[in-house]
């Protein structure tokens, strides 16, 4: 099916193959790379799930299944994808695990290595041991890390029962427990064509790049779908903890305030992200009033940041600065978000036109268009309805999503700062 | 890369047109010889200007018109190239025809306000702005602590001495000297003795950008580009302790090749077969075989003629690791590589070339390098695919060990 989208200038092709493979297909005209990415709905909260019966995994598994998805019994696959000019990654988040190449040439090689390797899992006891040293030192890289300490730990601090509260890769210990008979298990469950979504975007002829992906799929066999049910987490509005301290040797305190937003699902869930993203631009942006009376006072500066995290069985919202004055910070914001809201439609238009323009310019990217649509693909979402989603978003969708985010009960305050 | 056009009015400008991107994207460089005692104002200066101008004299005021024009983003900074100091200002919009407006001339006209008419009077910025990046600036100088490879690296340049030893952003003692006027009088410099380069990528003809940054002409002057000369150092080694996990190890490689020439460009080759890569041999014997890293890389940098290498790794595995590092740099010297890998390293570096064109910002980034690089991209993957495996050999024994610098941990 070709889908125009003409205010973003873009076609697509989708198909849905006969084993279940959702494929993307995005021309870009004039581009010399060619990037693809291959993406299972499976992430490191996916520690217990039903294929049968209930299995439950070590933490970090899906990262560690990541990792040694490359390794296969005729040597590496970053190899195969060298000898072909592509450079080739991946990555595990949350909720997707996903692999990835660039190339600039062989793309209908390096588009079948891709799909083949993820295919087609290869582990043994002895490579399974050899990773655990390798995602040790990620590990420990990680723990040095003050901003990657002070995200988990609000994280940590805000969920009290779902998953989300658990390091992507695990732990030390954690990982130590993992089998490769675990890995077997979790790529039987999760990397069902079922579960994916391909995505290429290049200089590309769509229909003879379907046609390679048809024929790759039509002579490989696949049992059906294993995985039944995923675990589903009671986890309460409000936050567990409402304060965090991480004592660490740093030169200047780090803080997160974190707001829990209630998650939907879905197209609705693409909306709620819209909304918050507006809402938040209007609050905390440099031309928002709270920022020159902060700024004029020595409390916010380019350090600070904001984001939102939207996925279907999780939301948050997070402030991030780097400052000395960590408490007259907090106190300013949180009391600032405690006041009734005062938005004007003339902010609304013109922070409408500001998210408008900031993703029209990241469309140049064939990442973020891969990563990004396969994100919302994988929920039940089309990144390229967000224009239209923009244009209907009202006022008082502003003002709902204010007093349901920012409700003290719903915060924690995370600081990493010198014993 | 084909398609590029370069001339010169008093300005000297590089415009690729092309209509494949979202977007048209500027950049105005000013140059200066990179000197220590002018860095902390001209490496602060940038992040002053771009708040604020004469006709709109806050943040608010000046950052609401950007975002009016569909999010106009005007990025600021300053960095050493070599001998160099560059001051940059970025500006990326959404091309006109996307959204029916002319927003390109709109927000050409802002960067031309924060250029020409800063917020600032009587030969002095307005201080409440200067106070608070002056203060963020300190901050940025001591968070690097915070960031422990970055920490590691500018120990280990330290070492090294000489311009890769001068602070990005100044001292911290330098940076308490900045006032007001002393910004003031590194920005009357910049615009009259900076070599002023634009360099614009979108869909825009010659005429378009010369009419819109005509208001520039006039400023800066022109001179030719400086760049290292060979330095005889001591070698040099450093450890120190700090209560991490992971111990960062950094090498310093003296790399005795004139940045200009055809080696420079082969050199790239012997770093790809080294560690710039994931095929490439430290990656492969540090990490994949010896399971003693996460990351072990390597990266070449022509113009201050190094050649450095990174692992995090188990502090009790120093030695060894230094050991193995060692080794595959006595491979490299002896020719023992696979052809495959060779071929392979190869590929990689016309890949990285060929997709340069798909990034506005990475085209504008190998633009700005083509007055100190004689190559084109086309010229360049030539000159890497008549590499022999001799000349990796011979190029490899013009790496010199000068500095090893290790952050040591485990003491938690």
């Amino acid at each position: 099916m070709k889908l125009d989208f003409p205010n973003v200038g873009e076609t697509l092709h989708h198909t849905v193959l006969e084993n279940g493979l959702t494929v993307y297909l995005l021309k870009k005209s004039g581009y010399e790379k060619t990037y693809a990415t291959f993406t299972t709905k499976y992430g490191s909260i996916d520690r217990r799930f039903k294929t049968g019966d209930w299995v439950d995994v070590p933490d970090g598994i899906a990262h560690f299944l990541e990792h040694k998805m490359f390794e296969k019994e005729d040597g590496d696959v970053f190899q195969q994808f060298g000898r072909l000019g592509a450079s080739a990654n991946a990555f595990t988040s949350f909720t997707r695990t996903a692999y990835l190449f660039g190339a600039t040439s062989n793309v209908s090689e390096n588009l079948k290595t891709l799909i083949d390797f993820v295919q087609t899992p290869y582990f043994t006891e002895a490579s399974v041991e050899k990773e655990k040293g390798i995602i040790g030192q990620e590990i420990q890289m990680y723990q040095d890390n003050p901003g990657w300490r002070l995200y988990f730990g609000l994280i940590e601090a805000m969920y009290a029962e779902h998953p989300v509260n658990i390091d992507i890769a695990g732990t030390i210990d954690s990982i130590s427990a993992i089998t490769a008979d675990d890995l077997y298990r979790c790529h039987q469950a999760f990397y069902h064509p079922s579960n994916m979504v391909l995505f290429v975007v290049g200089n590309i002829d769509p229909d003879a790049i379907l046609a390679e992906i048809s024929a790759n799929q039509a002579a490989k066999t696949f049992d059906a779908p294993l995985l039944t049910a995923r675990e589903v987490i009671e986890e309460p509005e409000t936050v567990h903890m409402t304060e965090r301290v991480i004592e660490m040797d740093v030169s200047v305190s780090k803080v997160m305030i974190g707001y829990k937003d209630t998650p939907r699902p879905g197209k609705d869930g693409m909306k709620q992200e819209l909304i918050v993203e507006l809402l938040m631009h209007a609050l905390f942006d440099t031309t928002a009033p709270l920022y020159a009376e902060l700024y004029a006072e020595g409390l916010i500066d380019d350090a600070f940041s904001f984001d939102y995290t939207s996925e279907e069985t999780f939301a948050f919202a997070v402030l991030s600065m780097e400052t000395p004055h960590v408490e007259t910070f907090v106190d300013r914001i949180t009391s600032a978000l405690e006041r009734p809201l005062e938005l004007g439609s003339e902010t609304l238009d013109r922070k409408k036109r500001m998210m408008k323009g900031q993703f029209l310019k990241a469309l140049n990217s064939p990442e973020f268009i891969a990563n990004q649509f396969s994100r919302y693909a994988l929920s039940g979402g089309n990144m390229f309805d967000i224009p239209d989603l923009l244009d209907a978003i009202t006022l008082d969708d502003l003002y709902a999503a204010y007093d349901r985010l920012f409700q003290a009960d719903h915060r924690t305050v995370c600081v990493v700062k010198k014993p | 890369m084909k398609g590029i056009e370069q001339f010169q009015q008093r300005l000297h400008y590089s415009v690729y047109p092309t209509q494949k991107f979202k977007t048209t994207t500027c950049l105005v460089s000013f140059a200066a010889p990179l000197s220590a005692e002018t860095i902390a104002d001209r490496a602060l200066l940038p992040y002053v200007m771009e708040k604020a101008t004469e006709a709109y004299p806050s943040i608010e005021l000046f950052h609401t018109p950007l975002e009016q024009l569909y999010d106009a983003s005007l990025y600021a900074g300053a960095s050493k190239v070599g001998k160099e100091h560059v001051i940059q200002f970025q500006l990326e919009v959404v091309s006109d025809a996307l959204v029916g407006e002319p927003v390109l001339s709109e927000a050409i006209k802002l960067l031309e306000e924060v250029l020409l008419r800063p917020n600032a009077y009587d030969g002095a910025f307005q201080p409440l702005i200067v106070e608070q990046e002056a203060r963020l600036q300190r901050q940025r100088v001591e968070s690097v602590y915070d960031d422990k490879m970055r920490f590691a690296q500018q120990r280990l340049q330290e070492l090294l001495g000489g311009e890769l030893a001068i602070p990005s952003f100044g001292t911290i003692a330098q940076l308490e000297r900045v006032t007001p006027r002393t910004l003031f009088t590194a920005y009357e410099s910049m615009i009259r003795h900076d070599r002023v380069d634009v360099y614009v990528v979108g869909d825009v003809n010659r005429e378009q950008v010369t009419d819109a940054f005509a208001p520039l002409e006039g400023l800066g002057e022109r001179f030719v580009r400086q760049y290292p000369q060979p330095v005889d150092r001591e070698f040099q080694r450093l450890e120190e302790d700090q209560p991490i996990n992971q111990s960062k190890l950094h090498l310093a490689y003296q790399v005795d090749i004139d940045p200009r020439s055809e080696d420079a460009v082969r050199m790239q080759v012997v770093n790809g077969l080294f560690g710039g890569f994931p095929h490439s041999k430290l990656f492969m014997n540090v990490r994949e075989k010896e399971s003693l890293a996460y990351y072990a890389a390597s990266q070449y940098s022509s113009l201050s003629r190094m050649l450095f290498v990174y692992a995090g790794i188990d502090a009790s595995n120093q030695a060894k690791t230094e050991a193995i590092i060692a080794d595959q740099l006595a491979d490299l010297q002896a020719g023992k590589f696979e052809d495959e890998t060779l071929e392979q390293t190869k590929a990689m570096l016309y890949h990285q070339r060929r997709q340069l064109g798909d990034n506005p910002r990475q085209l504008i980034a190998w633009m700005s390098g083509s007055d100190i690089r004689p190559f084109s991209l086309e010229e360049e993957m030539a000159i890497i695919e008549r590499t022999s495996r001799q000349d990796v050999a011979a190029l490899a024994n013009r790496l010199t060990l000068q500095a090893v610098y290790c952050l040591k941990g485990g003491t938690v």
